[in-house]
């Protein structure tokens, strides 16, 4: 995010949310957000339902009334305006095209209500920039998901918004063709330079497609960063879970050694890096929670006495017993109960042929190098309940 | 949209003023009619009063006639059900490109005046008609007539509101899933197993919706009684408020307390059977 | 109620893949029964057009008092096709139909619309109270509509000089069209995507805009199709009308009252006239839609 932003111009049209809130009743569906979005560039929203990530779409769409807190958009404060005064557009999810008016009256819409002279210029020309041009006369039950989505983005863009937000644009088509639209959702973005907002409960779209990902939770923020940054380094066990797949052990602090922090798992003693602690502060005899990203674990296998190298960075937790074994041609997945931890996951890749293949029931032990983990707070939830299978498909580093 | 508060009453405000006074003050003021008195020694004039001498005579001479009017609403609502389904469930689910014309034929009787349709129904049924006639041949016609009985009434009741039964009983089945149908199909196998447990309970709200539209008409009408039914046996409690406010002088009251009672019965019997079976398609 | 106006789409979607097909026994149950609905439903078909039958063939009798019983001496007549305002009052009765049904048909319409919005679209005090206001006409017998307003008319209006006549007849019209108008419109409103609403504004239409660009026409079907049940409902109404119309006559109680004295065959020209122009519309507004589908279709190739 940082990267982008343009300090030149004093963010000149950064969206910013200011201490946004939305209670519906009692239910605080957005809790005091606070958020920067730079200009230009491509910003994601994620959670799981009911998060609050659409309905902070429509409050910067403006078909929701905050009830506290500002938008902003460069200099100009929209908190109040209608959705029809805002530089804003939205491709909606499952698209709400106008089934009276055909693609090109659609896109036509919005040129039109604002009195442009060449309005008619300008659809040919988003319609050309999304590839729909040959089926400009068409109507829109006519359409096929993806030709309806890409109407909906020219419908939207058109106008040459400040921000553009997509609320989950993706979600109603199969997985092929999400894929090649995100690559095309990408390039569109380039080519026009307009700020994306983008919400999605899919982590594998918004890390793909996204400058800067925010994960929400629960009305509010659990994290901010680029795409590797939230993956390399979640801060909380909701992002760790949401976002591909993570190993946890509970731990209980022991004390510090220069940049380390010392923890104890079981019987075994590992280490974290004081920079990769949520809680890089806490003080001994405080609970923990040490995570691990299963493609960073090593299995050593106690039949052939084999052993974690010693010395180094190593860590190392065990023995273990094998669960479950499947192999899905790069790599192999092992399903791992480490008592008194839980079931934990490695994957290794399938680098060589080895003669003498892991059986279920076998002993292992797990390590790692100890600047590949991370420390989050020992009174932290994860998020596994909330993430669902679906969520779970095809993320980075997850091979299945 | 939601913050501007007075606009629903604004866009309620004409319509209901409507309703307001040409709905609910003609009740009342039919209600404050059946207490009413005549005026002694002046026919056709009343005063004002709690006379419930109305009542015991609209419920004492008249039993007869609400008994008839819930017996033959009662039945043409059966009748038109059983001929109104096979109707519905074909031209929503067996009528293929045919569907728009067969709703446009269910449709196009309405616009032939119903008074015209019902005169002929009493010509179709007369004595030395077709029907009446193979039926006598048959000796399937004890009182070797079918006009001027209750036969006729029910019949032409059926008639006149077989359309009311129809078009709601096919809007409900029309939103009926058909995969949900082919479902039922792949679990049970059988069609008939498969219409009983999955389409008739799924078509309820149109049925529910079709019945009331065709018994509350059918109960109060007493076009068909006039014109099929005969003089004495048949009447029903319409033809008797129609008689006493147009032929009877200082019937007002009477009548008044006539229409009172079946509006009320009609409101118990369509809250029973609301309470039975939901409201939820109605309102 | 909404089932008049509806215009079914195509038939939706195709179906997962064939089931294995069942034995030939199963097949043939199968077989047989959907022809003996179809049956059915032919004959019932039939048997609601037989008195629309009846009212053609004896608008060509050539009666000599009442035309009710075909007279089989003389040879049938096109002389009432040739003359149909031939019989006193028939044709004045028909233009007051027309009449009474245009007028309750616009102002039922554009009041019961009002309310469909507003009980769709908002949330208010009292509503249910109004939906029950709304759905209690549709529950009272026309013949208590009927008495109830004849005696308001003669006993309560008569001092603001409230006579029985035209204007009464199209007051009680508007009265008992509009709890259909509302629910006819009302299930179009509801099933209209609220995002549609919300895409409009988001691209710069104003509340005003949205309503004439998105709004009504994507309920104008409904709208249209409340207007034509209003229309008919107006149109053959006998009823109420008796109760109100004082010296006004309708197409309806013309021929109720000429009934009892002999019935013109001018009255079966007037009202198979009305079924057939009624049904030719129908189908032209039908043949209209789906010709605009089938353009639109061969455009897109």
């Amino acid at each position: 995010m940082r990267r982008n932003r343009r300090s030149a111009t004093g963010g000149g049209g950064d969206l910013h949310l200011q201490a946004l809130t939305k209670r519906f009743g009692s239910f605080t569906a957005v809790d005091a957000l606070d958020l920067r979005v730079p200009q230009g560039s491509f910003f994601a929203l994620l959670g799981p339902s009911g998060c609050g990530k659409s309905t902070t779409l429509r409050m910067v769409a403006g078909l929701e009334t905050p009830t506290a807190g500002r938008i902003r958009i460069g200099e100009s404060d929209v908190t109040a305006s209608r959705p029809f005064d805002r530089p804003v557009n939205t491709v909606f999810q499952s698209y709400a095209l106008f089934p009276h008016l055909d693609v090109r009256g659609n896109v036509e819409f919005g040129p039109r209500r604002r009195k442009v002279a060449d309005a008619a210029a300008q659809a040919q020309a988003a319609l050309e920039l999304v590839a729909m041009d040959h089926l400009a006369a068409a109507r829109p039950a006519q359409l096929s998901g993806g030709q309806a989505q890409r109407v909906a983005l020219a419908r939207a863009l058109v106008n040459r918004p400040e921000v553009l937000l997509l609320d989950e644009p993706l979600a109603a088509l199969d997985l092929t063709l999400r894929r090649r639209m995100q690559g095309e959702l990408k390039r569109i973005q380039h080519e026009v330079g307009i700020t994306f907002v983008h919400v999605t409960h899919d982590q594998e779209e918004a890390m793909s497609l996204a400058d800067t990902v925010a994960v929400m939770n629960a009305g509010r923020i659990e994290q901010m960063g680029s795409p590797t940054a939230l993956y390399d380094l979640p801060r909380t066990a909701f992002v760790a879970g949401f976002l591909g797949r993570t190993n946890l052990a509970d731990g209980t602090i022991l004390g510090r050694d220069g940049d380390w922090v010392v923890v104890q798992v079981g019987a075994h003693r590992v280490w974290l890096d004081r920079a990769r602690c949520a809680e890089p502060d806490a003080p001994a005899r405080s609970a923990v929670r040490v995570g691990i990203r299963p493609e960073k674990l090593r299995l050593h296998r106690v039949a052939l006495g084999e052993e974690p190298p010693r010395g180094g960075f190593t860590a190392a937790l065990g023995p273990a017993t094998v669960v479950d074994i499947s192999f899905t041609g790069v790599s192999t997945e092992y399903a791992l109960d480490l008592p008194g931890i839980g079931g934990w996951r490695v994957f290794e890749q399938n680098l060589d042929i080895e003669d003498e293949d892991l059986r279920p029931g076998d002993e292992v032990v797990v390590s790692w190098d100890s600047r590949h983990a991370f420390g989050l707070s020992g009174r932290d939830e994860p998020a596994s309940s909330s993430a669902t299978e679906e969520d779970l498909v095809g993320a980075p580093g997850v091979i299945r | 949209m939601k913050r501007r508060t007075w606009l629903p009453y604004v866009l309620l405000a004409p319509g209901l003023a409507w309703l307001a006074v040409f709905y609910l003050a003609p009740l009342v003021q039919l209600a404050s009619v059946s207490l009413q008195s005549p005026f002694p020694g002046y026919p056709g004039y009343y005063y004002r009063n709690v006379d419930v001498g109305n009542y015991v005579t609209a419920l004492g001479s008249f039993g007869a006639h609400f008994g008839r009017s819930v017996l033959y609403a009662a039945l043409a609502t059966v009748f038109a059900f059983a001929l109104a389904y096979p109707l519905a469930y074909a031209v929503a689910f067996k009528a293929g490109r045919w569907r728009n014309l067969m709703l446009v034929a269910i449709m196009a009787p309405f616009l032939t005046s119903f008074i015209l349709r019902t005169i002929a129904w009493r010509q179709i049924l007369a004595d030395d008609g077709f029907v009446a006639r193979t039926l006598g041949v048959l000796h399937l016609l004890p009182g070797e007539r079918i006009t001027e009985t209750w036969v006729a009434v029910v019949a032409g009741l059926t008639y006149t509101f077989l359309p009311f039964m129809a078009l709601p009983i096919y809007a409900g089945l029309e939103r009926v899933d058909p995969r949900l149908i082919e479902a039922g199909t792949d679990l049970y196998a059988g069609a008939f197993t498969t219409f009983r447990t999955v389409t008739l309970p799924l078509s309820m709200p149109g049925v529910l919706a079709g019945t009331l539209l065709t018994f509350i008409p059918a109960a109060g009408d007493y076009v068909n009684a006039e014109l099929l039914g005969s003089d004495t046996g048949t009447k029903m409690v319409g033809n008797v408020i129609e008689s006493q406010f147009f032929r009877v002088l200082g019937g007002y009251p009477v009548a008044a307390a006539l229409s009172i009672v079946l509006m009320g019965l009609i409101l118990v019997l369509v809250g029973a059977y609301v309470r039975r079976f939901g409201t939820k398609e109605l309102v | 109620m909404s089932g008049p106006t509806h215009v079914p789409g195509s038939t939706g979607p195709s179906g997962p893949a064939p089931a294995p097909v069942p034995p030939a026994r199963v097949r043939l149950a199968q077989w047989l029964a959907d022809r003996a609905v179809m049956a059915t439903a032919i004959a019932v078909l039939a048997y609601l057009f037989l008195p629309v039958a009846y009212t053609f063939a004896f608008s060509f009798n050539d009666y000599t008092k009442s035309n009710i019983v075909w007279n089989a001496q003389s040879s049938p007549t096109l002389e009432h096709w040739a003359d149909p305002c031939g019989a006193p009052g028939v044709c004045e009765a028909l233009i007051t139909s027309l009449q009474v049904g245009l007028l309750s048909t616009l102002v039922a319409t554009v009041l019961g619309t009002m309310i469909a919005f507003g009980l769709v679209r908002h949330t208010f005090a009292g509503r249910r109270a109004a939906e029950v206001l709304v759905f209690l006409p549709m529950a009272t017998p026309e013949i208590v509509l009927g008495a109830s307003l004849l005696t308001i008319f003669v006993q309560g209006f008569s001092r603001f000089g409230v006579e029985l006549g035209f204007a009464t007849v199209v007051a009680a019209h508007v009265m008992f069209a509009l709890s259909f108008v509302v629910v006819t419109v009302r299930a179009r409103v509801a099933s209209l995507d609220p995002r549609l609403e919300e895409a409009a504004m988001d691209l710069y239409a104003g509340p005003v805009e949205t309503f004439w660009r998105v709004t009504l026409p994507l309920t104008a079907p409904g709208i249209l199709g409340a207007a034509l049940l209003s229309f008919a409902l107006s149109f053959d109404d006998f009823i109420i009308t008796n109760f109100v119309s004082g010296d006004t006559t309708t197409f309806p109680v013309f021929v109720y009252v000429s009934y009892l004295r002999g019935i013109p065959a001018q009255a079966n020209v007037i009202g198979f006239s009305m079924f057939v122009v009624a049904v030719v519309l129908v189908l032209l507004g039908q043949a209209l839609v789906s010709g605009r589908a089938l353009r639109t279709r061969r455009s897109r190739r």
